[in-house]
């Protein structure tokens, strides 16, 4: 159980921002999240003020791991990538590096093709600096600071003070 | 697995409570939202069938506040208890940092609680994790009714790996925070004990996904061959070849395609003097304690990007600043995105469907009323006709 952890350094983050950034002027999308496959987000580009990004992460990445079931049953290792359309929002959900979702919203202001297109790009890019992360040693960065644990001891005190 | 992120500076743990059908996991994750201070929880989302039975999981958001300078946020699921959903189980279960099983304290349950626990075990195990490893709490549920375990007996026969165990009613709330407060510490730990090994050790390569042994050991390289390529992505540029003349011609076709402007007259400035007000509370520049970089009025440094949205709110503050040519491109279509925003938040308070199993009182009042006053017509017609 020592591979427990799924760390992300801030210019690790960076890099990948980069890429969405570039993804959503070249797409016109309304945004992108990049989604662990737990359901955590990583991190989001676009408009995403008004999302509730927590859930939709979570619920996603739920949807993802149950068609990648289903998939398993058909004897498919994956539909590596789900679309979903709506009046007036779609969304278009793909996997990359076999380790996070690349979740696209867009509307009318694109289309399905232009979004696939820059989708299979933004996945290219993605999954090198993925990989790269996850190859790399990681002696000597940030850490977690020594007091962490017993700070978060007093905070889940507080949280679960019954009143 | 816990997601460390330094860029948005948090650390977000999964949680699953696990258990038979109907021992009470749905209550437990009611009640916490209910406890759960108000602006440290989100909304609870219920996957559930038309009968109020979870179908693929509920889901809870908390967050623990700011420790160390990361966020703390213990993302809350609970899985269908019948035997019939177990692959749903299974995938609910998968890269969970600690378990809460609640079991039915019922002496008529005793059967179904080793079942489900039995099958924790099992579904641990293809999820690569060992059940006497993960944080693990047991919660003896429904103490409220009549024929139940004493707490010793059901420890004797369910508490197999020594872990804590908690006596609850969580139809009234009783030992509901008590049992998740003492897992929540024991992820906490968890995480700090990776740490600790990690500073000798090499350092753990990203979620290396663990693959079963497969059932023939007769070629021991061969086996660890196979593991690997199943590891690993197939080859996307074998695919990508095939499509490279598609998408020149789609390349062609995105620079030819006219940028499409929906003019949207009316925004003024007050609409981004909200957002940046909003964007403040959803950015607070809480300090940064483990960047080494001198900070100048609260703002680190080293923090270049920030959640797109302050970058954003920067830029419209100093148009002028907004010299790269995405930045301009965002700028010139941000009002436009703002009213889109505005007419799908109102879609979403439309669509908003009443949580399942609720009754919708406006529509039943609505019908009586209606009933009332035709009734009242006919009693009037028959009366008149009468007289
Ligand atoms: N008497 C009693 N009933 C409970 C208790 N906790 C939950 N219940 C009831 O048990 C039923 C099943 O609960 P639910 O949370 O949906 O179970 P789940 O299938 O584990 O999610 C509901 O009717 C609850 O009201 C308890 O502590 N005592
Ligand atoms: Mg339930």
């Amino acid at each position: 159980m020592k591979d427990n952890r799924l760390v992300f350094y801030e210019d690790d983050i960076q890099e990948i921002d980069k890429v969405l950034e570039k993804f959503i002027a070249a797409s016109q999308a309304s945004c992108v999240l990049l989604v662990d496959l737990e359901g955590h987000l990583v991190t989001k580009k676009g408009f995403t003020d008004k999302l509730d990004t927590t859930s939709i992460s979570a619920l996603i990445a739920g949807s993802f791991a149950s068609t990648r079931a289903v998939a398993q049953k058909l004897g498919e290792a994956e539909f590596s990538v789900l679309f979903h359309q709506g009046v007036n929002e779609n969304i278009h959900i793909s996997l990359v590096a076999d380790r996070a979702l690349i979740v696209i919203i867009f509307d009318d202001r694109t289309t399905i093709g232009m979004v696939r297109m820059y989708a299979e790009q933004v996945s290219e890019g993605l999954k090198s600096i993925l990989e790269s992360i996850s190859e790399r040693k990681n002696e000597g960065r940030e850490t977690l600071s020594s007091d962490y644990a017993n700070e978060a001891e007093s905070q889940i005190d507080n949280f679960f003070e019954e009143g | 697995m816990v997601q460390i992120n330094f860029a948005l500076r948090e650390v977000n743990c999964k949680i699953v409570y696990y258990g038979p059908g109907r021992s009470g996991k749905t209550t437990n994750l009611e009640i916490v939202h209910a406890k759960a201070p108000k602006d440290s929880r989100g909304e609870m989302v219920s996957i559930a069938t038309e009968t109020d039975r979870t179908l693929f999981f509920d889901f809870l958001p908390l967050n623990l506040g700011t420790v160390a300078g990361m966020k703390t946020k213990f993302q809350l699921y609970t899985v269908p208890g019948q035997v019939y959903y177990d692959a749903t189980r299974k995938l609910v279960l998968q890269g969970a940092d600690g378990v809460i099983f609640v079991a039915d304290s019922q002496k008529s349950m005793r059967e179904e609680n080793i079942e489900s626990l039995d099958n924790l075990a099992k579904n641990l195990a293809e999820n690569g994790i060992n059940i006497s490893e993960i944080p693990l709490i047991l919660q003896w549920n429904k103490r409220d009714l009549e024929d139940v375990d004493t707490p010793e007996y059901l420890n004797e026969y369910l508490n197999r790996y020594n872990s804590p165990s908690f006596e609850a009613v969580a139809v009234k709330g009783d030992g509901v925070f008590p049992t998740l407060k003492s897992l929540a510490s024991l992820v906490i730990k968890q995480i700090n004990n990776a740490q600790n090994l990690e500073s000798t050790d090499v350092q753990p390569k990203l979620q290396k996904k663990e693959v079963l042994p497969s059932p023939e050991k007769v070629d021991g390289e061969k086996n660890i061959a196979k593991t690997e390529t199943s590891t690993s992505m197939p080859p996307i540029s074998s695919i990508n070849k095939s499509k490279v003349e598609e998408k020149s011609n789609a390349e062609k076709l995105a620079s030819e395609k006219p940028p499409i402007e929906k003019v949207e007259a009316g925004k003024t400035k007050n609409e981004n003097t909200e957002v940046s007000s909003v964007t403040k509370i959803e950015n607070p520049r809480e300090p940064q304690p483990n960047i080494p970089v001198v900070e100048k009025d609260g703002q680190p440094k080293s923090k270049k990007i920030k959640s797109e949205e302050t970058t954003i709110k920067t830029k419209s503050v100093s148009p002028k600043k907004a010299l790269n040519p995405i930045a301009a491109e965002l700028e010139k279509k941000k009002a436009e995105r703002e009213e889109q925003e505005k007419q799908r938040t109102e879609r979403i308070k439309k669509n908003a469907r009443r949580p399942a199993g609720t009754t919708d009182w406006k529509k039943i009042i609505i019908l009586a009323g209606l009933f009332v006053v035709i009734l009242a017509a006919i009693l009037a017609a028959i009366y008149f006709t009468k007289n």
